[in-house]
């Protein structure tokens, strides 16, 4: 009989080793904790330039490399948004041809705890939405109900490129199909 | 009665545990990051899409990832005589001497010249682009005409700006201007996407 048969081979513990296997998964748990990274998620926003078809300069020589790059980022706006953004304020404002309406100026925001600044910031940007969408409707209601327009971002040198993408998200959620960029105004400084 | 050598614990269950959570970070670390700078912090955008691996397929990619104080961190590439151009990834404005190496200033610190950096970035996409264009041209064969061929490395090439929010506006302006005027005019911007909904 089996048990028998047991009973006569010298009795050897047949065993996984569960203990160095149990080491080496912590250890391997370890580094996977030390290294655990999640990225956030990650989104785009589509920035299609104008195919100008070629390069404005013919060969590298012709360029001068020491002066700022005037080349526009400029897609055909009817208007553009003027953020002018520091440390302590921020001001947004629209401007077509040459008149320009202002939406709201910020002051003292490094006073602002950090939730009252954003919740400042915010609220102006909502207005300049509702603004927007105001040129947007009105565009509409000439030219149909699927015309789409682009708009320009003209921010100063010094503004935060959050800022900028906060600006560029709310002309995108007003209904805006492309939004470029001008060149700052303070760009040779 | 047990022997006292067997009154051990069962650690077959635990080493179960720890197996599941060695798969579960096992299968959230991400290696492949070698186009991304973790320095890099992007800012919140609620209208941001999710990104398309398609489109991402479809187009040669330039990760440009543009860190706080404006220095840009590119991937090296190997143009066709085998040179490894960018291979230490960081565009600054730190004046070097001939060798590469940084000029100490009198306060003992690397001098930095805002104005480097420009000439440094244009050179940078030029030379990309150049890359690019003798790539296709080997491809195309000479009856192509130059223009043709730049609007194709145009048309076949996406560059993605991965900007830090605090970066100045100026810098990431800058950055924008000289892949235009290279002759790049693909451009996908990425932030993080805010799931917070909008008021």
């Amino acid at each position: 009989m089996s048990q028998n048969h047991r009973n006569t081979v010298p009795d050897i513990a047949v065993a996984l080793p569960i203990v160095p296997m149990l080491d080496l998964s912590f250890q391997i748990l370890f580094f996977f904790i030390i290294t655990f990274n999640p990225s956030k998620a990650e989104g785009k926003l589509s920035l299609n330039l104008p195919s100008s078809g070629q390069a404005k300069a013919k060969d590298n020589d012709s360029v001068d490399l020491s002066k700022p790059s005037d080349v526009d980022l400029e897609i055909p706006a009817d208007f553009v948004v003027l953020v002018r953004a520091s440390e302590e304020s921020l001001s947004l404002a629209l401007r077509s041809a040459e008149k320009v309406d202002e939406i709201g100026v910020l002051r003292g925001l490094d006073e602002m705890s950090s939730r009252d600044r954003q919740k400042a910031v915010s609220q102006l940007l909502d207005r300049l939405r509702v603004e927007l969408e105001k040129r947007i409707a009105a565009k509409r209601e000439k030219e149909g109900a699927t015309a789409t327009d682009n708009v320009k971002i003209e921010a100063n040198g010094k503004a935060r490129y959050a800022t900028i993408v906060a600006v560029m998200d709310t002309c995108v959620k007003a209904g805006y199909a492309q939004v470029g960029f001008a060149p700052p105004p303070d760009l040779g400084q | 009665m047990h022997a006292p050598d067997q009154e051990e614990p069962n650690l077959v269950p635990l080493l179960d545990l720890v197996l599941q959570l060695v798969m579960f970070f096992m299968a959230c670390t991400n290696f492949a990051k070698e186009n991304i700078s973790e320095a890099v912090k992007l800012p919140l955008a609620q209208t941001a899409k999710p990104i398309e691996d398609e489109e991402l397929r479809r187009h040669e990619l330039i990760y440009v990832n543009v860190e706080e104080n404006g220095d840009m961190r590119v991937r090296s590439f190997t143009d066709e005589n085998g040179l490894v151009w960018y291979a230490r990834g960081r565009i600054d404005d730190v004046v070097t001497d001939v060798s590469g190496e940084p000029i100490l200033g009198p306060d003992g610190k690397p001098q930095r010249d805002p104005k480097l950096r420009r000439e440094r970035i244009e050179k940078y996409f030029q030379k990309v682009f150049d890359n690019r264009s003798r790539r296709l041209r080997r491809e195309f064969g000479p009856q192509l005409s130059e223009d043709a061929l730049k609007l194709e490395v145009a048309k076949r090439t996406l560059i993605v700006l991965r900007a830090h929010q605090n970066a100045e506006y100026r810098d990431v302006y800058d950055i924008l201007s000289r892949s235009r005027r290279a002759g790049f005019s693909k451009m996908q911007v990425r932030a993080t996407m805010d799931t917070r909904s909008g008021s």
